[in-house]
Formats: structure tokens, sequence, C-alpha cells
């Protein structure tokens, strides 16, 4: 019963804006961290793990968004620095900076990659009622990787779908406009 | 032999079958045998007899064990089998290349209805032959599901025609006529599908289906006779052979939704063949047989029933206690191949995480050497589990190499010219990953050689050759790859030949200019085929494209060298994913990279007077009286505070023929074995990158392909910075 009203509310959300068609999201726990002062949410079920920043090996002609691959108990796996993934201003690694390893499941086929963030913030549970449907800019910022906006102690955080921000098509739509800003 | 009565086939499937306690079937068996001894000649009585001798032992209860007597009987209802054959002349055909063109519709089914399995059969074979099927059955059938909303898909027509293509080729070798009879049907069948002649829907498609259906039956029976049972040929295989080969004949046609399969009896699955043999539970086998009549042949049956079915047989074989007649002695477990790689990840982080200890200071102090000690033996016990682990991936190459041999002879034999197989480096180590999956490459490679390459014996002789044609496969490590070679002395590719075909094929227009790779390059096109006749040997055009295909997969490549007359080479190359590299860290800038010492040819610090510019862009070395060009790692991958004088450098001369480079590099740091992975599926393949590799350190390092590197730096322009990021998507 409940399951049902949420999807119902969640579907009525997703036809009045228009974007998000892709998944419902449900209340739940989810990881949140810092970039450049905003707060970000994933679903806890995508988190393997968290690391401390490590040796990252820089791997030639990959995007600028690309740090490289990491050892990660013998399997190499790609990083993601998710502030250039976003154009937003490079950032010194500092103390705080971390690697979160996400495992997505992307066209039936399975990854893990990491990505780098500012600082790991903590894990909240987050009701279905506080969760609304991304707001919408118009065509200069894209929405479709947000699953939607929480609602915590009066601040407002941005739930990513994780899957949509690193799979394969993205990375070519946002490396266009990363690389604009680089270069 | 009348239906009635009990053949002397029908007493050995009952023997197998029988429990050594169950007086009326013994009794049954008996009768059977009294009768057939009475009409048969004295080479048949006697074993039968003998025979007799011991069922009576059993009935009496005279023996201690009734399983041994059993086998024994077993033994000699076969010879009295064979005793029969020989008498009867040939009333069982064995492979006759005739009979596989078209099957005989209708004729002497009773008389084909068992058969046992040929007994020079190789079991090993056999089970490998099975297992593949299995596979290639279940992609046939997940192709044949997508086919039935999506008719236009031809990707999906071709898997399920290579899978009857593949089996037809590996069963006709085992011997298998059935199998290959009925992969032969349907393989004629399904190119009218590929060639659009036809689509795949309605009457169709319930006919490729019950094609599936057919093989998978049949290769069900094989695996249940490897014991030495014999092999029931199902029901209505002949009306599906009649029906594969004149489908419209018999009423189907696309829009004709399974009526004209449904006027004949469904093909019995083992279900029927147990009721047949009076073993299965009549009640339900019915039940789940008289479901299917009412459905349609689709996902409902494919996926629930079948497997169910067969499930019930084995249970059946199993409860009755005639398990011990299936080869059940396995001196190998099947260990999936992600949990040994993980074993094998796991181990390599030991490695690590021990040197990381024993380099620890404390360690190495002097001041407890108790503690080193103990550190020095766990050193040993830890090298001996990554030799291990890693020997647990390696296999020698001999094992698909006679299985080439047993497929060059076979082929051999058909064509009635000798081939000479010459088999070199046949002990070279592969990764047991690409054993399975170099194998079929290669016997579509040995398969065209036979057929397209070596020219018939007349032919052979005409050209002042050998009458007998030689197939070479030579496997060697080289350049950090595994190569395997398969040349034949035969009749080279023909350049004019290959250019009419692909325009009568439409693959490419007349009149268009091409080079020598281009042309060599076509013979690799899906339905390309040179050969004029299809033949059960190959040449439907399946076959180079799908062994590029799998070789790409594979992240490797194939070459094809060829003199007209003089015979042709085709290298598959492939690179070693899991194979131990040796390799040499090489520093440039802060980066370091691991570059195979295969691949090294020499390294050196030049002088100034060895270097020169060609229009002041393009720098060269004069190395052994060659003039070699430079490319710059550190330009090709925009690393910065590298060493930019060559003279203060190394030069690391590498690759092989006209791609020979050197590469500028700021300095050898060291030898290291390392173990090549992918990058992870998330960054995809990298122009000049093989892999990465876990350094001793913990770190990655990235693995450097030479040829990548040179192919990257000719695309490069002038100034050294690549003209776009280049990349590709993931696989």
């Amino acid at each position: 019963m409940d399951n049902q009203t949420t999807a119902t509310v969640a579907k009525a959300g997703q036809e009045a804006h228009g974007v998000n068609q892709g998944r419902v999201l449900k209340g739940g726990k989810f990881l949140t961290f810092l970039m450049a002062n905003e707060k970000y949410g994933l679903e806890i079920l995508k988190v393997r793990e968290i690391m401390g920043m490590m040796d990252v090996t820089s791997v030639p002609t990959t995007p600028a968004f690309v740090r490289g691959v990491i050892n990660l108990r013998g399997k190499v796996i790609p990083v993601v620095d998710l502030r250039l993934k976003f154009g937003l201003e490079a950032k010194e690694d500092t103390q705080r900076t971390c690697i979160i390893v996400v495992h997505l499941t992307h066209t039936a086929q399975e990854m893990t990659m990491g990505i780098i963030v500012d600082e790991v913030s903590d894990v909240l549970d987050i009701d279905q009622n506080q969760i609304e449907p991304p707001p919408s800019f118009g065509a200069n910022i894209r929405t479709d990787f947000i699953l939607g906006m929480g609602k915590v102690d009066q601040k407002v955080m941005t739930m990513l779908d994780i899957d949509r921000v690193l799979t394969e098509q993205e990375v070519a739509l946002v490396e266009n406009s990363a690389g604009k800003k680089g270069h | 032999m009348k239906d009635e009565k009990l053949t002397l086939h029908d007493i050995a499937a009952l023997i197998v079958q029988i429990e050594p306690t169950d007086l009326a079937d013994l009794a049954h068996v008996l009768r059977g045998l009294d009768a057939i001894a009475d009409s048969s000649p004295a080479s048949v009585r006697r074993p039968i007899t003998e025979a007799v001798k011991r069922i009576n032992q059993l009935t009496e209860g005279k023996t201690s064990d009734p399983s041994g007597l059993l086998i024994e009987i077993g033994a000699f209802i076969e010879e009295a089998i064979n005793a029969m054959e020989r008498s009867d002349g040939d009333a069982l055909p064995l492979s006759d290349p005739d009979t596989e063109e078209v099957p005989t519709i209708g004729s002497g089914p009773q008389a084909e209805r068992f058969n046992t399995l040929p007994s020079e059969a190789d079991p090993a074979l056999l089970e490998e032959f099975i297992t593949e099927s299995q596979d290639l059955i279940a992609n046939a059938e997940a192709a044949l599901l997508e086919l039935e909303t999506d008719p236009e898909n031809a990707e999906a027509v071709n898997i399920v025609f290579r899978a009857f293509h593949t089996v037809k080729g590996t069963s006709g070798f085992l011997g298998l006529d059935h199998i290959s009879k009925l992969a032969h049907g349907a393989e004629s069948f399904l190119s009218r599908i590929r060639d659009k002649e036809i689509r795949c829907v309605g009457g169709y498609a319930d006919l490729a289906f019950r094609s599936v259906d057919m093989l998978k039956d049949l290769i069900q029976i094989a695996q249940d006779s490897m014991g030495g049972g014999s092999m029931v040929t199902p029901d209505g295989f002949d009306d599906l052979m009649a029906l594969l080969a004149e489908p419209e004949a018999a009423g189907v046609f696309e829009g004709v939704y399974g009526e004209a399969c449904g006027t004949m009896e469904t093909p019995p699955r083992l279900g029927d063949i147990l009721v047949a043999q009076g073993k299965a539970d009549h009640e339900e086998i019915e039940a789940v047989v008289t479901d299917q009549v009412d459905q349609p042949v689709g996902l409902a049956v494919v996926k629930s029933k079948i497997p169910s079915l067969t499930e019930v047989g084995r249970a059946l074989r199993k409860q009755r206690g005639m398990g011990g007649n299936e080869p059940v002695a396995e001196s190998s477990v099947r260990v999936r191949t992600d949990r040994l790689d993980r074993l094998i990840e796991m181990v390599g982080e030991l490695v690590i995480g021990h040197s990381m200890v024993a380099q620890d200071e404390t360690v190495n102090s002097g001041n407890y050497l108790e503690l080193q000690r103990k550190v020095n033996h766990t050193d040993k016990i830890v090298r001996q589990v990554q030799d291990l682990s890693m020997s647990m991936r390696m296999v020698q190459l001999k094992a698909t190499v006679r299985k080439i041999a047993r497929l060059v002879r076979d082929l051999a034999r058909r064509r009635e010219t000798g081939i000479n197989f010459i088999p070199l480096g046949e002990d070279t180590e592969i990764d047991r990953n690409m054993v399975d999956l170099i194998n079929d490459p290669l016997v579509h490679l040995v398969r065209n050689a036979v057929d397209h390459g070596i020219e018939p014996p007349h032919e052979r002789e005409r050209n002042g050759k050998p009458k007998e044609g030689t197939l070479i496969l030579e496997a060697y490590h080289s350049g950090g790859n595994i190569v395997v070679e398969i040349s034949d002395d035969g009749r080279g590719l023909d350049r004019n030949k290959i250019i009419e075909k692909a325009i009568s094929k439409g693959l490419i227009q007349p009149g268009q200019n091409m080079s020598d790779t281009e042309v060599i390059n076509l013979i690799f096109q899906p339905g390309f085929s040179t050969a004029d006749k299809v033949t059960d040997i190959s040449g439907r055009g399946v076959g180079l494209d799908v062994v590029r295909k799998a070789v790409e997969t594979l992240r490797g490549r194939v070459d094809v060298s060829s003199e007209l007359g003089k015979g042709c080479t085709f290298s598959v190359r492939l690179p070693l994913t899991m194979a131990i590299t040796d390799g040499m860290l090489v520093k440039v800038g802060s980066q370091r990279y691991i570059l195979p010492t295969v691949n090294i040819d020499m390294s050196f610090r030049p002088n100034a007077e060895v270097l020169f510019t060609i229009v002041g862009r393009g720098e060269v070395v004069v190395f052994n009286g060659k003039v070699l060009p430079i490319f710059r790692l550190h330009r090709l991958f925009n690393i910065k505070s590298a060493v930019e004088d060559p003279t203060r450098g190394l030069l690391i001369i590498i690759g092989e023929g006209n791609q020979r480079c050197a590469l500028l590099v700021d300095e050898l740091v060291g030898q290291q074995q390392v173990v090549a992975k992918p990058l992870g599926d998330g960054i995809g393949k990298i122009q000049g990158i093989e892999g990465g590799a876990i350094l001793g350190d913990g770190r990655v390092g990235l693995i450097l392909d030479p040829q990548g590197i040179a192919v990257l730096a000719r695309q490069t322009s002038d100034s050294g910075i690549p003209k776009e990021v280049v990349r590709q998507s993931g696989t």
C-alpha cells in the first residue's frame, strides 16, 4: 500500500517535471558528501567503500575528469574527479578528500569506479516525503542525472543518479562542457 | 527386428537401467534374448547364451555382486550386437559423407532409431563437445527468442546459424551422425533466413525452435549414453529433417503459426523416451507432454519444460541406481573462472602485503633475528602459493592442438587428400580462459585452410607440388603476445578472385582501387566466401568474420600473409590478459610505465652524432645503419617535467618491421614481473596502453602497448600532441 502511494507520487512528480524518467526514487539511506560547499547524496546501496585519498596513476589521453586508476585490492579501477566532471573548479587534495567506490550497473554491465569528492559527511535516513523532484532550470543546467532534491534540516542536497553521472554516454556529454572549461 | 519384439538394442537399453532384483524385467529380457537367439546365426547366439547364463545366475540369487554381473551381461549383449551387425552387413550406416547432403526422408527409421556412440570417440572430446554444444544451444535459444520480437535482427540469425555450424563441424568428426545431419539441415534452412529469402516468423520460427529442441534432445541423449548405453533417435527426427529440407512442401510459411508442426507428432523429449522404455512415471511425463502440445513453441516451453524433463530423466536414472554407468571419475573440479581470477588477485595482494611486511624496518633492523627468520619462512610459502595460483590458470596448448590434429585427419580423409599436419610449440602455455576462446577461431582457420587453401591432389601435382598438402600449426610467445600461426602450402589468396567475389556479393564497387591489405581484409567480411560450392567442411561464409570477431573481443588480431600459389599463413595474435608479463619499468617525468621486455629490442643513450631531424620536425636516429623515427613518450602522453634532450634520456627500440621506432624515455628503473589487468570497464580501451598492473608498492602501473604507441605516434600532429583525445568505448 505504502509502496504504491509513493510510486504514484513519484510518477506524478516525474510527469509534472518531465525529467528523470529512468528511476523512481524511494526513501532510504543515503551517503552524503560535500563538494564546493554543496551537499550531495548517493544511495547507500551503490556505495562499496570509502577510502582516503591515495596515489592515483594517471592514464594518458583520457579526459581531464578521469584522474586515473587505483589498485583496489588487486583490481584496477578508474577514478573520476567529480568536481571536474561537473565542471567545477579543480581543487588541491586535502586530508579530507576521499574516494568513494561505487558499483554501477549499466546496460547489464557491472562496473566498479571511484569518485573523488571533497569530503564525506555522513549517512542519513531520508524519507520519501523529504525528497522533491529536481527543479527545472531550462536548457542551461542539466538535471537528468539528479534523482531528486533532499530536504534535511532546512538544507537542500542533490541526490545523484550516479549510474547516469558516470556511464559512458553521460561521460561523453559532460566531456564536452568540461573540455570547454578546461581549455 | 520387428516392432513388437525386443531388439538387442532394446535389451541393451534395458540392461543399463534394470535393477538386479527386478525379476519381472529380467524375465522380460530373457524372453527377448531367447527369441533373438532362435533367429540368429551362431556368432550372435554364443554371446547371447553367455548373457542368458548370467541372467539366470542373477534370478537365482547365486551371486555376491549383482551389479558387476549386470555389467558383464551388458558386455555380452554388446558383443551380440556387434556380431549381429557384422552378419547383417552394413545394417547401421556409419559416417558416410554422401548421406550428409540430403537426409533420407522417412526411410528405415526403425533401423536407425538406435545407435551406439561411435566406439572411437574420445570420451574427453565428447564431453567437451557436449558442454560446448549446450552453451551454443543456450545462446541460439536466446537469439531465437530475440528474433521473435525482432525478426530483422541479423546478428541474432547469425548466432543461431553459427551455433548449428559449429555443432555440425564437431559432431561430424566425432561421428555423431544424427546430430551432424540435423545441424546440416538446420543450417541449410537458416541460411535462407540469413540470406533474407525468408523471415524468421510464424511457422519458420517454430521450425527453428524445433530444430534447437531436437538438437538439445540429441545432445542430451548423447550425454546419457556416454556410459556405453544406446542412443535413441527421437521420434519425429525424420519428420523434422523432411520439414527442414522443404518447409513449404509441408505447409510451413511465415504466416502459419505452428499448424503444420502441430499436425505432426511433437518431437519426443526425454520423457517420451523414458516412457517408451517403460522407465518413467507415465502420468507425470504425460502430463508434461500434453502441456507442451497445447503451447506454442516459445519461451515457456524452452525455458521451463525441457530442463525439468531432462532432470526428471536424470533423477529417475539416479533414483534407480543406474548412475553407475555414467563416467563419474573426475580428477578435476570445475571452478568458475571468476572465482579463480579473484583468488589470483587476492594472492597477488598477499604477495604485495607480505613484501611490505618483509621490507619493514623492524624486520630488517637485525635486532630481531627470530622475526626475520619467520618472515623469510612465510616468504617462501607465499611464493609457492603465488606460483601455484598462477599455474592454475596456465595450461599447455596440447589439448587444443590434439583436437585440431584429429580434425585435420578427419577432414583429410573426407577430401581424400593426404595432409601433413605439423604441430609446433604445443607446449606453449596459455591462459586457461584463452584456451576455450582460442579454440573456435583455430578450428575455423584450420577448416578454412583445408577446404579453401590446400588444393585437390591432381591440381597440386599439376603445379609441381607434393600430392600431400602440409598444414603447420605453430604456437609461440612473441611481443608479449601468444601467437598461433596456421600455415598451409596451398594456393594462397587470389587477389583477383577475392575482388571478383566481393563485387558479386556487393561488398565493394567495381573499379575501386584497393591496396593488398584492403583486399585481404575483405575476406573477413560477414558473408564472404571464395569457395564455389557449399560443402560439409566449410564454406558458407561463416568462418573468417567469426574468427576475426572472436579474436578481436580478446583484444587480439588476425594477420594474413599469402603468396599466390605458394600458400597462406593466418596468424592469430592474442594479448596475454592474465599471463605473466616480463616487464621493464621505465620512468617518464613523474610517471612510471611497464614496457613488456619481449617488445624491447635494445635501449641506449644516443650521441648527438646519430640524431637528425627531417624538415626541421621529424626526429630520427641512426641505429645499426637503419634510420628509425624517434617518438617522445612524454609528448604522446602529455607528461610534464620529463627529459627533453635525447642525449640525456634513453632510446628504446621497439616494434617489428616497418613499425620499428625509437621511444624516448627518461630512464629504466628495473625489471619486474607483472600480471596484466584491464583498466576497468569505465575507462575503455586506450590507445598505446595495454592494461594495468599492480606494482611492488601497491600502486598501479600502466603497461605500454608498443604497437599502439607506434600507431598513436603516427596519428599525432607534428607538435606531438594528440589531435584529439582517442577514446574507444569499453566493451
